[in-house]
């Protein structure tokens, strides 16, 4: 990871709004995002926190209802919000950006043969190529894969169904399926949450294995900071539709700044005392909380807390944090 | 409430529900609309056969009856049948269902056999069938229709008891003791009740159809009746020329029956996205 | 695979019994005692327990039942009071044209519905969505039999553009037959004149019973789509690049048809029903104007034929159509 290159993937200040029956609902507010070329960064954050929608949001796929209200999505220099749905569909998802789902169990379509759904990312991909051609190539190009995720039977694996393999299986041919067209950067949707614990070990191996053979940038989505421990380099961590902190993985876990990443460490098993909470519960998006929208459960929290949004305080290595307790502050 | 503004944004929905709100209103004061009750059963042989005109709304037909009086007063025998016919099938289909859903055993399964028995055979075939035997009329029409009818009730009620008979909430209450009944009666009937609603709904505007195709084969209602399929028939022979008495009581079954299938529709879509599959 | 048909078809068994059973009650034990009939108006006592003996009327329900079962068995369903010939042989002449008639309908009504449903669930709560909504219900609302009735009295009294009625213009030769069904004959031999013929009387009494038949496709080919849209494999699909019209016209439409076989099988008793009428008005020499017939003279023998006959050919569809299922949707075979 090179200090001062530039960012592959940069979410800046996204605001998405999904309107509902009940009135308008601000899924994510303000969030950014840096992804470094040639690293893992964890995006962490409860259930509802807004990680899903960010990844959505990435690949162009919100909901009917949900439209980003604010704020850019640079791939390179170029904004994915104002990309055609063309090239979004033909280029960037499947191409450029390859997609891990959460679960592997609903992910694959019952009624077709696993071959079949592997090898149409790269179908519509191929078009420059003659058909029989790219056909070919796309199955010798899966089946190695196949290998490389150390699925038994490759060959074998693509006439099948997708119930005759067991989840962990499952999820070793959609990660083969995220990598056919060799993409730069992976979004993986908290992969391994449907996954038995041993199974969750190994998929987690193989996808760092994965990430540094081929020079991959993921981005890894997931609850568990004990995960992000264990598999990436950076992390930001997320609460109710804000990125409240981001940096090295190391530091954050050594020193967390923002008061929510604490009470987070410190609720994970292995690290707190005793078995830890956070009071209060997450706020709704539909009338989140003025400002800093951790402010109602902060231990911390002083009156401003809620008139705006706190700046971003930005230190060494692309670590930031948003919080009012560090405004004095200046970046080293 | 949240339910009530729900079903208010399904237009379709809520048109289905004026047209029969419309039709009950039409039936019960249709002696109030028609002026002469006379005229749908007498006609003046004068005046057959006279098109549309401001005497006669909907002309007359081929026995000098009014064919606007014919169609208001058939409409109200149309929704007496379909309510009957309805109410005999949940009569008959309902227990049968809780009973069958509820208990395990031949019994059960003997109910379910019951009902692919009446099931195997197509409905309006199962109708003549039962209507040869009981003598043509709309009596045996009616009875025929609800023979049919039943089974779907009982399968309805039968497969959401099945299902809700695995859900914690029975097996709580059966450990604390309370009796079958008192499960069947207080819980699992308000559950399935929805279902049995959307079906009766649908049910209604199936059995109006039914019922005006008996009639037109000369199988379920007898002249004078005005019912609409026997209008149809009766008016069959005077095409093209007097095409008023075949139009006008085609268009009552057709308004009807849309009504009762998009308020179905809309009550289906409301309480129950899994139910959309069935008919 | 094997075992599931099996299974089903083992399923159906009972059903089938029951129905014999249901027939053999109408036939028998409800009309009141027939030896009286039949021996005549002044015949004596001893005369009518002589008929009674003769027809097997004293002999136990049962008995009668196992003989009535096997009479079923070897065709034998008794003589049609108007043709005077077996009711059987009624039916078999009659059979091959209610079945092209059904046949072309369903095929009218499966290749114009699914595309139009599929569609109406893509663009969900559009225009078009909301116009197929209410095209189909009302679809679903129009008597078959005053749609047909309309339709002769625009195309075929007012417009002459097409036949008034009946199967093929009368006085012309049928074509050589070889399946009993026109408009395959007819191509076979290759007499293309005789094709167009039999077409242009196919086509009113198929449109009409293709109606309901369009509106109910169209109907759950939506909802079992706007379903399927719905599942996690859509959004994976989606997320991952799929082109997005082979999510649509692949992976969506297999999954909401697989789905939505189940329901051709209600969708042809459905269709069977609505032919009796629309033979009736066409004057179709198919097995539901015989039924008619039936029904108006009384001839209760044919009536109950019928009745099994349909009966019969209706599990076989839904046989059928759950194989079908299976082999569309490997889950279902394996679950047993």
């Amino acid at each position: 990871m090179m200090p001062n290159a530039a960012p592959l993937l940069d979410i800046r200040n996204l605001s998405v709004s999904v309107a509902t029956d009940e009135g308008e609902a601000r899924i994510l507010d303000r969030a950014s995002l840096s992804l470094m070329p040639g690293s893992i960064h964890g995006v962490v954050g409860e259930s509802g926190c807004g990680k899903s929608t960010l990844m959505r949001a990435i690949l162009g796929i919100l909901p009917k209802r949900g439209r980003a209200v604010e704020g850019r999505i640079l791939l390179g220099d170029r904004d994915l919000l104002n990309v055609s749905p063309d090239v979004l569909q033909n280029e960037i998802r499947g191409g450029r950006i390859g997609f891990i789902p959460q679960d592997p169990y609903q992910a694959l379509n019952p009624v077709f043969r696993v071959g079949t759904q592997l090898l149409e990312t790269t179908r519509s991909k191929a078009r420059s190529k003659a058909k029989s051609e790219g056909r070919a190539n796309g199955k010798a190009n899966i089946i190695s894969l196949l290998k490389s995720v150390q699925l038994p039977d490759p060959e074998g694996a693509l006439d099948r169904y997708p119930h005759q393999f067991s989840g962990g299986q499952r999820q070793r041919l959609l990660i083969a399926a995220a990598l056919a067209s060799s993409p730069a950067i992976v979004l993986a949707d908290e992969p391994t949450t449907a996954l038995d614990v041993t199974t969750q070990l190994q998929i987690l191996k193989l996808l760092r294995g994965l990430a540094e053979a081929r020079s991959l940038s993921m981005l890894f989505v997931t609850h568990d900071f004990g995960v992000v421990a264990q598999l990436c380099d950076t992390v930001t961590v997320m609460y109710a539709g804000q990125t409240v902190e981001s940096g090295p993985v190391g530091r954050i876990l050594a020193a967390p700044l923002h008061p929510y990443t604490r009470m987070l460490l410190a609720c994970h098993p292995d690290r707190g005392a005793a078995l830890a909470g956070i009071p209060g519960t997450v706020s709704s998006p539909l009338r989140p909380p003025p400002g800093c929208r951790f402010h109602p459960r902060c231990p911390s929290a002083n009156p401003e807390c809620a008139n705006a949004l706190p700046p971003r305080t930005q230190y060494a290595d692309h670590q930031d944090v948003q919080c009012l307790l560090y405004r004095a502050e200046t970046g080293a | 409430m949240l339910i009530l503004r729900k079903f208010l944004r399904d237009v379709p929905a809520v048109i289905g529900f004026c047209i029969i709100v419309l039709l009950c209103l039409i039936a019960i004061f249709s002696p109030l609309i028609v002026s002469d009750l006379n005229a749908v059963y007498d006609g003046d042989l004068v005046s057959r056969l006279q098109p549309p005109s401001a005497e006669f709304w909907f002309g007359t037909d081929s026995l000098g009856r009014d064919v606007f009086a014919r169609v208001i007063v058939g409409s109200r025998g149309a929704l007496e049948v379909a309510l009957t016919v309805v109410s005999l099938a949940i009569a008959i289909g309902v227990p049968a269902g809780l009973y069958a859903g509820y208990s395990d055993g031949w019994g059960s399964q003997l109910v379910m056999r019951l009902t692919d028995v009446f099931l195997a055979v197509p409905q309006l075939i199962l109708a003549l069938a039962v209507a040869q035997l009981m003598g043509r009329g709309l009596g045996s029409a009616m009875a025929a229709l609800a023979l049919t009818y039943w089974p779907f009730f009982c399968r309805t009620v039968y497969s959401e008891v099945r299902r809700l008979r695995n859900e914690l909430f029975i097996e709580a209450q059966r450990c604390l003791g309370a009796s079958t009944s008192r499960i069947l009666f207080v819980h699992v009937l308000p559950n399935v009740a929805s279902a049995v609603i959307v079906r009766a709904t649908i049910g209604m505007g199936f059995t109006i159809m039914t019922t005006a195709v008996l009639g037109f084969l000369g199988v379920g209602a007898t002249p004078p009746n005005p019912d609409w399929g026997l209008a149809i028939a009766e008016g069959r022979d005077y095409l093209p020329q007097s095409w008023w008495a075949v139009t006008f009581p085609g268009l009552g079954i057709f308004i009807t029956v849309l009504g009762f299938n998009l308020f179905g529709d809309g009550l289906r879509d409301l309480v129950d996205p899994r139910l959309r599959r069935s008919r | 695979m094997t075992r599931f048909v099996l299974h089903r078809l083992l399923l159906t068994i009972p059903a089938l019994v029951g129905l014999l059973v249901l027939t053999f009650i109408m036939l028998r034990v409800l009309p009141n005692d027939p030896s009286a009939a039949l021996a005549g108006e002044n015949a004596t006592p001893d005369q009518i327990a002589a008929v009674r003996k003769a027809y097997g009327f004293d002999e136990p329900l049962w008995k009668q039942f196992v003989i009535y079962v096997r009479q079923v068995g070897t065709g034998d369903l008794g003589n049609s009071i108007i043709s005077n010939r077996p009711v059987i042989r009624d039916i078999a002449e009659r059979l091959p044209a209610t079945i092209e008639l059904t046949f072309i309908s369903l095929l009218f009504a499966a290749c114009v519905g699914i595309p139009l449903g599929t569609l109406a669930a893509v663009w969900y709560q559009s225009f078009f969505d909301h116009a197929m909504r209410v095209v189909t219900v009302a679809g679903l609302a129009i008597a078959s039999f005053w749609f047909a009735i309309i339709l002769q009295m625009i195309f075929a009294m007012e417009l002459d553009w097409l036949p008034l009625r009946g199967r093929f213009p009368v006085g012309l030769a049928a074509p050589w037959h070889i399946t009993g069904f026109y408009l395959v004959d007819s191509l076979l031999t290759l007499r293309f004149d005789l094709f167009g013929k039999a077409f242009a009387h196919i086509l009113m009494p198929a449109f009409t019973l293709s109606l309901a038949g369009l509106a109910s496709i169209a109907r759950f080919t939506r909802a079992g789509a706007l379903e399927t849209m719905q599942k996690e494999f859509v959004h994976y699909a989606e997320a991952a690049g799929y082109a997005r019209r082979r999510i649509v016209w692949v992976y969506v439409l297999r999954n909401s048809v697989v789905g939505a076989t189940t329901q051709i099988g209600l969708l042809f008793g459905g269709l069977i029903s609505s032919a009796v009428a629309v033979e009736a008005i066409f004057d179709w020499p198919g097995v539901g104007s015989y039924a008619v017939n039936a029904i108006l003279t009384s001839d209760y023998k044919a009536v109950l034929a019928v009745t099994l006959v349909v009966g019969l050919i209706y599990s076989i569809v839904n046989i059928l159509v759950d194989v079908v299922h299976a082999w569309l949707d490997p889950r279902v075979a394996e679950k047993l």
